[in-house]
Formats: structure tokens, C-alpha cells, sequence
């Protein structure tokens, strides 16, 4: 028989097969393969840990972001105590601030509030303003806060 | 506050002054109170004064949809902020009642233009001022009126 000479001896493939070489192979590969992604990605990482090694202060600073950030995110703003009225008012302000973009223009939303007959727009902007639900980003336009917008209606 | 000493000590931009350069700028502002409503200053109109917020709310509305709200005792509706080479460059409306301090910008260019320590305080603070609420806009350091 192919692969068996006449002592009985297993050769070739037929070896391979009868003491799971193909499983052992596999094995081997899978195992070189990772060990050889993670050195990539080690040696990759490298240049950040020879940073904070040139400059230890980093450390520092990076725990004291996560602390500052922990402590801003920690807390619920507070929400500003609405009448009735008020809260219908920001209703309607949310109606207009939800046809415009992302982000929101105050000069436009004032206008859009003028040319559709709401009362004292300027006033009720102002109020927007104070409870916190139109938030000024540092481009010079506004969003709307959903999660304080909600809170304070309820 | 009842006067604009006490208004102007409380501004980012003149708060490093000393209380006798600050009793000398005392004269050049004139009391006014604002209504919801008002435009103080519009957008392509010739600019004649700036504004220091004693209380109340200003919308400074300036190109591109941007603006800035103004609502701390002591900020300063002015300079590079509002106006460029004698223009407005934004429109100012009141969103709260309350009061400001009006300058002519004649005077404050002129308090501004010479190589003075005020002038360097005034806008070393303005700088800052700007910095703080306008940083998507450029050249801080100009005076803004021709």
C-alpha cells in the first residue's frame, strides 16, 4: 500500500493523517501568527511609552483629565423651574429648532421666531439660554440639549 | 452697580487698570437702559459706540449665522468684535432688560492707539476677553475701527 512499507511503518501523508499532523500544523501557524500581531502592535505602541518616559508630567495629566472629566460627567446639571407657560414656549422653540441643522444659528432662530409670530422672542431665547437647553458650542452657533430640554418640560 | 467704576472693575478688559486710570475713563461712558428688543448697533452701519454690559443680555450677532451672547456684569460689546475699519460687523440686540455703559469708539480708539500702559492692559485684557467668548474669530488684537 501507498505510504506503508512491509514493516508497517506509516510514510507521507498517510503519517500525517494517522498522528494529526494537520491539527498540529494549524496549531502552529494560529500560534505564530498572533505572536507575530502582537509584537506588531507592541512596536507600534512603542513611541507613546518612550514619550512618557521622556516626559513623566503626562501621566499626571492624563489621570487628572479622566478625574475632570469623571467629576463634569458625574453630576446632572441642574434644571431651571419652569411656569406652565414657560414650558409651552420651549416647546414651540424645539418645534423651530428642529428644522434647522446640527447646529443653530441664534441670530436665525430669532428671526425664524419673529417671522412665525412667537411672543417676545427675545425674552424666551434668553430663558433658552438660561435653563441651559440652547448650549453655545466654540464656533459661535448653539445646540439644542436634548436631555435638559426634556427634564425641564417634564 | 451705580456707576461705571464699578462696572469697569469688574470687566476682563479694564479690571487691570488702576483705580485712577479707571476714574478717567469714568467720564467717556454714559448710562443707558436696555429693553428687550433694542438694536444697539447693526450690522453695515457706520460704528459710533461700544457697549460695556452692566446687566442684562446682549446677542452680538456677526457673520455666517455665528454669534456671541454677552451676559456677565463687565463684558464689553466692542473693538474687533462688532466693527471693522469703522463698519459694524455685527448686529446688537437686547435679549434681557437691563443697563449698559455706552463709549463712543472714537474714545476708546484713542485711548487704544497710543504705546501707553493703559493702552497695553486694555488690550492685553481684550485679548483675553475674546480669547474667552469669540475664539472661532481671528485677529483679537485689532482695534476694529479705522
Amino acid at each position: 500500500m501507498n505510504g506503508v512499507n512491509a514493516v508497517g511503518v506509516l510514510y507521507g501523508l498517510e503519517a500525517i493523517n494517522a498522528h494529526n499532523g494537520w491539527a498540529i500544523s494549524v496549531v502552529g501557524i494560529s500560534v505564530v501568527y498572533t505572536g507575530l500581531v502582537t509584537l506588531v502592535v507592541l512596536l507600534s505602541q512603542l513611541h507613546k511609552l518612550v514619550a512618557l518616559y521622556d516626559d513623566p508630567g503626562k501621566i499626571k495629566k492624563i489621570f487628572a483629565a479622566k478625574s475632570e472629566s469623571a467629576a463634569k460627567s458625574d453630576p446632572p446639571k441642574k434644571v431651571l423651574v419652569l411656569t406652565e407657560a414657560q414650558k409651552q414656549v420651549c416647546r414651540q422653540y424645539n418645534l423651530l429648532a428642529q428644522n434647522m441643522d446640527d447646529v443653530i444659528s441664534l441670530p436665525k432662530l430669532l428671526r425664524m421666531a419673529e417671522i412665525c409670530g412667537l411672543q417676545a422672542p427675545h425674552a424666551n431665547i434668553n430663558l433658552l439660554i438660561k435653563s441651559g437647553i440652547l448650549c453655545a458650542d466654540e464656533q459661535g452657533y448653539f445646540r439644542w440639549d436634548e436631555d435638559i430640554f426634556i427634564r425641564t418640560i417634564s | 452697580m451705580d456707576s461705571s467704576a464699578a462696572c469697569l472693575s469688574k470687566s476682563i478688559i479694564f479690571s487691570g487698570l488702576d483705580a485712577r486710570d479707571i476714574e478717567a475713563l469714568v467720564p467717556l461712558f454714559s448710562r443707558r437702559v436696555i429693553l428687550p428688543g433694542d438694536v444697539l448697533a447693526q450690522a453695515g452701519h457706520s460704528t459710533q459706540f461700544f457697549f460695556l454690559l452692566e446687566e442684562g443680555t446682549l446677542l452680538v450677532a456677526m457673520e455666517e449665522g455665528r454669534a456671541v451672547v454677552l451676559n456677565r456684569p463687565g463684558d464689553f460689546a466692542g473693538l474687533s468684535m462688532v466693527s471693522l475699519n469703522g463698519t459694524n460687523t455685527a448686529t446688537i440686540t437686547v435679549l434681557e432688560k437691563g443697563a449698559v455703559w455706552v463709549v463712543p469708539c472714537r474714545d476708546i480708539l484713542d485711548l487704544t492707539s497710543h504705546d501707553t500702559q493703559v493702552a497695553e492692559i486694555i488690550m492685553n485684557g481684550w485679548q483675553q476677553f475674546f480669547a474667552e467668548k469669540a475664539p472661532f474669530c481671528s485677529n483679537p488684537a485689532e482695534t476694529g475701527v479705522a
